[in-house]
């Protein structure tokens, strides 16, 4: 097995007073697609916004291809965020930029690259995501699906050892998202690139993952490929994947206290 | 004994959140001070020119019609409010002292501030903070860009630059606002204003007008910014830190115009 591209070792954190991620402990190998999986609010964003450096947490530490970053200053996370790509939920595109302008962005600061070059494989990622052609566009002219598309070749402009997709398929529908799937397969296959994806959308965990984690209320229900998650025997891993809300257990004692407070 | 400590309880969260916020702004200050001006001297990152001469041509050519005319407006009243009271004395020559002191040291400065606080400033915060609700922020940060030294810096240089700049002009509008009305209604001779506003202005006049106007710029850019950076709850958040954004900063602007003031009017 290859080597541990990302590392998280008892992972806790709070929201004020709430817990949102409970003791979490996750390793994802180098190449590997890892899928994490579970309802809106189980914390899967939160992981994710831990893994990119954008939150710190209570406790725990996070390594990323050897380098700690939980106790890094923003400048020294900024070299771990090189070897990074995320495409966020929104594509997060900069509105006030053309699509190549996007694209490009990563390349004409943190390169040294001619304009030229930089043109050349602004077009090179347009193409790799199916948007050849469209540089000149501004991202308020793209479909929603575009977006996503055009967020992914920025998010691959400086060539990342890891990827990170939030909810690639979020807002789309079922046949555009089922392309943006292919496209995740397409460039793992193409790459060898370590992928994150955090998603809700079952049919598309299994397409892609080559293992998934299922989250539930901020703690690890099981790690494992696909095959292994669908002969599991815990009710709420089948609630989840039949589509059934697990029924929430009556505290009467608490129900009252809250009532009553 | 809980209701009647009720009310110090609110103070004391209040007074914890405003402090919060404080510390938070004076980090920001010095972040963005660290991101402008020192990273690029210690042989780090420099702002970006081109986003650097995005922002003058915005916050100084395409402010200029504006602030020209209101600039212009404002000599104009000054002008006749003066002559109102001058004319009492029969002094309606000093009109053109009056006016150009006034306009120099105060108001040229002044009006131009608070018209760029509620151009240039608002629209800091609105599109800081939709950039913050569209992940936007997140993204810069995901890329390694740092979002201080990709969105503050080249609008705090544009600012300091281009604030004075305007602000020359607004007193050259201010003054000439001021020569229409003692020409054209006051009857006064052309070359009477013009030798009047020559002799009575001196080098310190115009300097501290300028000087003041720095400061102002920073005062903008920051709590612009800062709004905008701020930024909760979606599209209503924007709204509101974006109204708060031109309130704070002409509070700002001219608790700070006091201040100099009296620093000018006292020491020098």
């Amino acid at each position: 097995m290859s080597k541990p591209m990302i590392k998280i070792n008892n992972l806790v954190t709070y929201y004020d007073d709430r817990e949102i991620l409970s003791d979490i402990n996750l390793e994802i190998m180098e190449g590997e697609k890892m899928v994490i999986l579970g309802a809106s609010g189980c914390g899967k964003t939160t992981l994710l916004r831990h893994i990119i450096g954008l939150m710190s947490p209570y406790s725990g530490t996070i390594e990323i291809d050897g380098t700690e970053i939980t106790s890094l200053s923003e400048d020294e996370i900024d070299k771990v965020r090189l070897k990074m790509g995320v495409l966020f939920q929104s594509s997060a595109l900069f509105n006030s930029m053309t699509v190549g302008e996007n694209v490009g962005l990563p390349l004409r600061e943190h390169t040294e690259l001619n304009e030229n070059v930089i043109q050349i494989m602004t077009k090179m990622k347009l193409e790799q995501v199916g948007l050849a052609g469209f540089n000149n566009l501004m991202p308020s002219e793209l479909s929603g699906g575009m977006k996503k598309r055009a967020g992914l070749a920025r998010a691959m402009a400086m060539d990342p050892k890891i990827l990170f997709f939030d909810e690639p398929s979020a807002g789309l529908d079922p046949i555009v998202a089922d392309g943006i799937d292919n496209l995740i397969l397409k460039i793992s296959r193409a790459f060898h690139t370590t992928m994150v994806i955090v998603t809700h959308d079952l049919r598309s965990a299994f397409k892609i993952a080559d293992r998934i984690t299922l989250l539930y209320k901020g703690k690890i229900l099981i790690s494992g490929t696909p095959d292994q998650i669908k002969k599991s025997t815990d009710t709420h891993i089948i609630n989840f994947l039949s589509g059934k809300a697990t029924e929430e257990e009556i505290d009467t004692k608490a129900y009252l206290e809250r009532l009553l407070s | 004994m809980s209701n009647f400590l009720a009310p110090l309880g609110k103070l004391g969260r209040l007074s914890h959140k405003f402090f919060i916020l404080i510390y938070h702004f004076f980090d920001f200050v010095s972040q963005s001070i660290y991101y402008t001006f020192v990273s690029s001297l210690i042989g780090k990152k420099r702002p970006s020119l081109r986003e650097t001469a995005k922002q003058m041509v915005i916050v100084g050519v395409d402010s200029s019609p504006i602030v020209f005319t209101i600039s212009l407006f404002i000599g104009m009243i000054l002008a006749m409010q003066t002559a109102y009271q001058l004319k009492k004395y029969g002094i309606l020559d000093l009109v053109g002292d009056l006016v150009s002191v006034s306009v120099t040291r105060e108001l040229g400065p002044l009006i131009t501030a608070v018209i760029i606080a509620g151009r240039i400033g608002a629209s800091y915060s609105a599109q800081i903070g939709t950039m913050k609700v569209s992940e936007e922020i997140d993204a810069l940060k995901s890329m390694a860009l740092n979002p201080i030294r990709f969105l503050v810096s080249p609008r705090l240089i544009a600012m300091i630059v281009m604030l004075p700049c305007l602000t020359i002009l607004a007193n050259v509008m201010g003054i000439l606002g001021g020569f229409v009305i003692s020409y054209f209604n006051l009857g006064l001779p052309a070359s009477q204003y013009i030798t009047h506003v020559i002799n009575a202005l001196v080098m310190k006049d115009i300097i501290t007008g300028l000087i003041k106007s720095i400061f102002f710029a920073m005062i903008i850019v920051w709590i612009g910014c800062f709004q905008g950076f701020t930024v909760e709850n979606g599209a209503e958040g924007v709204g509101k830190n974006t109204t708060n954004s031109v309130v704070a900063s002409i509070f700002m602007i001219i608790a700070a115009d006091s201040f100099f003031t009296a620093l000018f009017y006292f020491a020098f």
